[in-house]
């Protein structure tokens, strides 16, 4: 009686799906690890995300005129906490310095330099957005300023002219000369403040969803294609050690082909990997509560052809190596190295130009690529044909080269 | 004692003869920083490659060009890619994370600020990327307070110039020279900020260590002291299973046949993981030197530090496997409890970038006084007392675990007079 291939194949995979949920530290690699590691990155980028929404900005004002005055309330409207005093012991983590006579260096038309002082452990995102957040406020204000300076030289104030093309006095000079004329432009000042702003940016996300990765939400994705490409390269590590020990070697008793054991080896590994993915995307979900888009279920799908991808690229490799010892730690290496190519330990953006068309020669890579248009932009199954295509060419390749390469005894 | 150096000297001897496994655990952390220096260099600088964005304008008007042409000079030209699309294909393009914003500029833009009336500019970011499409918005922010600033200082000459454009006829000379006398004070008082920088800002850093500051700095050096703790806890891990394995094959109990104390036996299975861990550190050292070049600073305090970290790493896991039945088990509990110690004590990404939480939880993983002490000798040169609570904390905890793990094994193995 002939057994079927396919039969075989389920056979082999389910005997290898028990052992590997069997083995205690099998299942902290795959469910414990992955979770503490999601923990420990996406609480210290969702710190470093959340920075510039929570950063704080103490203001030293030495000076009691009305332009340092309006400057601070310009500041007030920024996303920054700005405050002017201190707790003790509290430490300023980024100070803007207005000089004791900036309101009068600025009506007097004479130079005044502010300062941003930023502590050296200071958030360097913070630190451009505050700079970029205090050039705006002084735009707005020293515009405004202009708009009272232009209207006094219109009226002809005493004290400020325009003598050929350049300017002759200040509003200073002139409110020297006539007294209650600060006041006055105290006033049409503030007036010209309160008027709406006319030109606005509104942002938005592209795509369906509305969720910029960032804390958990960039951490999980990350660690997920991590430890499931550790689940599955180290497939092929198992492969070195059957073979090594003669396990493989028993199958060739059996009616099943070369290609079946390692189709049978490699959906036992899926099977396990499928289990991995569905938990930790729960957990990414209800613990971590991060958003999955619109399509879990093209996650999910995604995610397996990831699995069989590099599970296949696992046991390719695993038929390279003769010695446990040596595939174990050059799994290790490999994976650290593909899930940091691929953009698995960092956002992909902030990597020169050639890392990021080098992240697409790995499944990593790909896989990365199609969560984002799944959780960032909130797409479906069809949004990631071609990422889900290319692992599964990935995959085909990888089958192929190892069933040529994998010898059942050394 | 003799005992225990004969196990030193035959522990050394075996692991010469194989030294595939040891090896294999240097490759970690030399990859780890290898891998992070290819990526981010040598100075660790992020270098932003041009941010690609998109601009579809939909107005063609003066105030659409101030802002393509503000957004295509000087710094910002070094730093934004812009490419002109119409709205529909931008749309299109960003929803294929094909650039990292897009900027589309309403028709009647131009109109609405020349009258008066509030106008808005939409920014749609690439939600995949993080930092790049913030830099995009503080920028089109920033333009945009440009843009409503001059209209504002403008409004009467430009009100005027429309009135004159709209009456159907020549304006005057005098209605010309009426303009001119409008535009030029408010040009010249413009000119004061932007020409002699009447109001400017400065930005400085307090207490920035000259190192980090300097071109010199070598980013390899805040990297590397991570990954190779993770590599000498990883080699004192598998040289002290050497007592588990023994023990399973009954390689102790043939020890113990002689007369042999368990005290002996623990010590010197001790001190062959710390000597060989101890060599494999000086090579990390070593190669971090020539192959990454890392100065390492002080050789003394780089030493009197290394010391203590190794024997903490072995008295770590000699406490551990005195906890610990069966290489089985070992392989299960260990490498979690090595990967977190080192996660939250700062070795898989620097201590510097967490945020303060995690910060304060670093400082609970011994882990982290000895990545800490490390790149305060290197990077920071510090003198000893900069690095004495490392030192304290280093060797408080080597003197504890291993005391107890000699304790722990003792009660363990048994065996022996």
């Amino acid at each position: 009686m002939r057994t079927s291939p396919l039969r075989i194949i389920s056979l082999i995979a389910a005997n290898d799906f028990k052992m590997t949920v069997r083995a205690r530290g099998v299942i902290l690699w795959i469910f414990a690890m992955p979770v503490v590691f999601m923990l420990a990155f996406g609480l210290a980028f969702r710190e470093e995300a959340g920075a510039v929404r929570k950063a704080r900005l103490t203001v030293e004002n030495a000076d009691t005129g009305f332009v340092s005055r309006a400057l601070v309330d310009e500041l007030r409207t920024e996303p920054f906490e700005v405050v002017d005093t201190l707790a003790a012991g509290e430490k300023a983590i980024r100070t803007l310095v207005i000089p004791a006579d900036f309101t009068e260096r600025v009506l007097g038309r004479s130079r005044v330099t502010l300062t941003l002082r930023k502590d050296d452990d200071a958030n360097v995102q913070a630190n451009a957005a505050a700079n970029a957040a205090v050039l705006r406020c002084l735009m707005r204000v020293v515009s405004r300023l202009i708009e009272v300076e232009a209207d006094a030289i219109d009226a002809r104030t005493k004290g400020i002219a325009l003598a050929g093309d350049s300017l002759a006095g200040s509003l200073l000079a002139a409110s020297r000369m006539r007294p209650g004329l600060l006041d006055a432009i105290e006033v049409d000042f503030d007036s010209l403040r309160a008027a709406p702003p006319l030109v606005t940016v509104s942002a938005s996300a592209a795509g369906k969803a509305r969720k910029i990765p960032s804390g958990f939400q960039s951490s999980v994705p990350g660690n997920l294609v991590m430890f499931v490409l550790m689940t599955m390269v180290f497939s092929g590590a198992v492969i070195t050690v059957e073979r090594s020990t003669g396990v493989l070697r028993r199958y060739a008793y059996t009616p099943a082909g070369r290609t079946t054991i390692l189709l049978g080896k490699l959906l036992g590994r899926m099977l396990v990997a499928f289990v991995q993915i569905v938990f930790l995307l729960l957990v990414g979900k209800y613990v971590f509560r991060i958003s999955l888009g619109q399509s879990p279920g093209a996650l999910v799908f995604l995610m397996t052809v990831f699995a069989f991808s590099t599970g296949a690229f696992g046991v390719f490799f695993g038929s390279l190596f003769r010695n446990p010892e040596q595939v174990s730690a050059v799994s290790i290496v490999t994976t650290l190295a593909m899930s940091a190519l691929g953009g698995c330990w960092w956002s992909i953006e902030l990597v020169p130009r050639a890392f990021k068309v080098i992240s697409l020669l790995f499944p990593t890579g790909w896989a990365m690529e199609g969560i984002h248009r799944i959780i960032s932009f909130g797409y479906g199954m069809s949004a990631i044909a071609l990422d889900a295509a290319v692992l599964a060419g990935f995959g085909v390749a990888f089958v192929l080269l190892a069933s040529w390469r994998l010898r059942l005894a050394d | 004692m003799n005992a225990a150096l004969l196990i030193v000297r035959n522990d050394m001897k075996r692991r010469l003869r194989s030294p595939v496994s040891v090896i294999c655990m240097l490759l970690i952390p030399l990859g780890l920083t290898l891998l992070v220096g290819l990526v981010f260099g040598r100075h660790g600088k992020v270098e932003l490659s041009h941010i690609k964005v998109l601009l579809a304008d939909n107005d063609r008007g003066i105030a659409a060009n101030f802002l393509k042409q503000g957004m295509k000079q000087g710094k910002l030209a070094e730093l934004i890619d812009i490419a002109e699309v119409d709205s529909a294909e931008g749309r299109s393009l960003m929803d294929r994370g094909k650039a990292s914003a897009l900027i589309e500029i309403p028709a009647g833009f131009t109109t609405r600020i020349l009258d008066g009336k509030p106008a808005e500019l939409a920014l749609v970011k690439n939600p995949q990327e993080a930092f790049l499409p913030l830099i995009v918005e503080e920028i089109t922010k920033t333009m945009a307070v440009m843009i409503d600033g001059t209209a504002r200082v403008f409004e009467k000459p430009i009100g005027e110039a429309r009135g004159m454009l709209t009456a159907g006829r020549w304006p005057r000379a005098s209605e010309l020279s009426g303009l001119l006398a409008e535009a030029k004070p408010r040009i010249a008082l413009i000119r004061g900020y932007l020409a002699d920088t009447l109001v400017s800002l400065r930005s400085e850093t307090v207490s920035e260590p000259a190192e980090t500051a300097d071109e010199s700095f070598n980013f390899f050096a805040l990297i590397m002291p991570g990954s190779m703790l993770i590599g000498l806890l990883f080699i004192s891990e598998i040289t002290m299973r050497d007592v588990l394995r023994e023990r399973e094959t009954g390689t102790l109990s043939r020890i113990f046949a002689g007369p042999v104390r368990s005290t002996g036996v623990i010590a010197g299975k001790m001190l062959s993981a710390f000597a060989i861990t101890l060599i494999a550190c000086a090579l990390l050292i070593v190669i971090g030197r020539l192959g990454f070049g890392i100065a390492w600073g002080s050789p003394l305090k780089l030493f009197v530090h290394v010391f203590g970290s190794i024997l903490m790493c072995v008295g770590i896991m000699a406490f551990l496997y005195g906890f610990i039945r069966s290489e089985r088990a070992a392989d299960a509990m260990l490498p979690v409890i090595i990967i977190v110690i080192c996660v939250f004590g700062g070795a898989m990404f620097p201590y510097e970038i967490m945020g303060p939480a995690m910060q304060k939880v670093a400082k609970l993983s011994p882990a982290f006084w000895v990545i800490d002490g490390l790149k305060r000798i290197s990077i920071e040169k510090a003198g000893w007392g900069g690095i004495a609570p490392h030192l304290a904390i280093v060797y408080g905890i080597a003197l504890i675990t291993s005391a107890a793990g000699a304790a722990g094994l003792r009660a363990r193995l048994g065996g022996g007079r």
